[in-house]
């Protein structure tokens, strides 16, 4: 359910009051941004899909109910946008043969060091950064939305089930696949880094 | 100790803390039993952590900046939203106007059946190529890309 104090912005920002409805954007802003980035592993793009669910959100709140809460709403519309995008850009992939799915070298661009890493940052970490993005690539949309709301969002299970309209044994099934799949990519790394 | 036991699905359940009271129960005792299982879930673990791709810092004056950006996004969508209920409107009356005040000398030939469809097809190929990339549906259902599926 949404929050009172939610609710009113809410009501003020459908009542066309545009204050209202920046500061709402400015409370959900960060961790929809994060959860677009996790989800894209880029940042331009995660702002890009942030913004057009705050869109949607604009042109839906005559609709809006508040049966879940607002950030619910949020996630799950992200959630969705992202996956149509990692969709899309796959099957853009394949389209101009820049790279199979499966076999060839990762982007450079989307394997580059993060530039918020500090200088002091060792080669083998840099590689394992540029391993486990290029890894966290390799899996399905929809593999890729579950992991990433299981594992860095802290989502139950039930809760990703709600939020990608999925049963809960799909749920566990990409979950799974996407251990699976992040098992085998990381192989040689883990014996490297050791225990 | 049974072969059975050994499922990896509920290794990932486990680590997750997914898993009901009885059934986590009952895999810690497997665990406790089974050398392999317990390397296995070691792994997982290694793994996961190797995951952890932390969090996009993300300053004020950059919350500001973004929350600026959509503002200035809803107020643009919203504005093109009347334009464009004025440019139907204006191309229906064009549209309107030209059948009224066009002869019928200069009408168009009626062309045979055939050939009309052909152009039609033709024409909706054009189209479809120019919203190809963005039209998810369409690009999942191209033969080609189904073809390159089936190979892997």
């Amino acid at each position: 359910m949404v929050e009172r104090s939610e609710q009113i912005l809410l009501e003020q920002a459908r009542a066309g009051d545009e204050e209202s409805f920046a500061r709402l954007v400015d409370t959900h802003a960060a961790r929809l941004i994060n959860l677009g980035w996790r989800m894209t592993g880029s940042r331009d793009q995660a702002e890009d899909l942030a913004q057009e669910a705050f869109l949607r959100l604009h042109r839906s709140l005559g609709s809006f109910r508040g049966d879940s809460s607002l950030s619910t709403w949020l996630y799950r519309t992200l959630s969705r946008l992202a996956i149509d995008h990692l969709r899309r850009e796959k099957l853009k992939r394949k389209i101009f043969f820049f790279r199979s799915a499966d076999s060839e070298q990762a982007d450079p661009v989307d394997i580059a060091p993060d530039p918020g890493t500090g200088p002091g940052e060792t080669l083998l970490a840099m590689e394992t950064g540029q391993r486990v993005r290029h890894a966290l690539q390799q899996l399905s949309p929809q593999q890729r939305a579950v992991f990433t709301l299981r594992h860095d969002e802290g989502l139950s299970l039930q809760e990703i089930a709600d939020t990608l309209q999925l049963s809960q044994g799909t749920v566990k099934a990409h979950l799974h696949r996407a251990v699976t799949s992040l098992r085998e990519e990381l192989h040689d790394l883990r014996e490297r880094i050791g225990s | 100790m049974k072969r059975t036991d050994c499922q990896p699905e509920r290794l990932t359940l486990y680590h997750y803390h997914e898993l009901e009271e009885t059934e986590r129960q009952r895999v810690a005792d497997h665990l406790a039993a089974c050398p392999a299982c317990r390397e296995e879930l070691e792994d997982l673990n290694r793994v996961l952590r190797l995951a952890d791709t932390g969090r996009l810092e993300i300053s004020n004056l950059e919350r500001q900046q973004f929350t600026q950006r959509v503002s200035v996004a809803g107020r643009r969508r919203k504005r093109s939203r009347i334009p464009a209920w004025g440019l139907a409107l204006s191309s229906a009356t064009a549209l309107g106007l030209a059948l009224i005040l066009l002869r019928p000398g200069i009408t168009p030939q009626p062309q045979p059946p055939q050939q009309q469809s052909s152009r039609i097809f033709a024409d909706i190929d054009m189209l479809q190529n120019f919203d190809m990339l963005d039209d998810l549906d369409l690009l999942e259902n191209l033969d080609l890309l189904q073809e390159m599926g089936d190979l892997g």
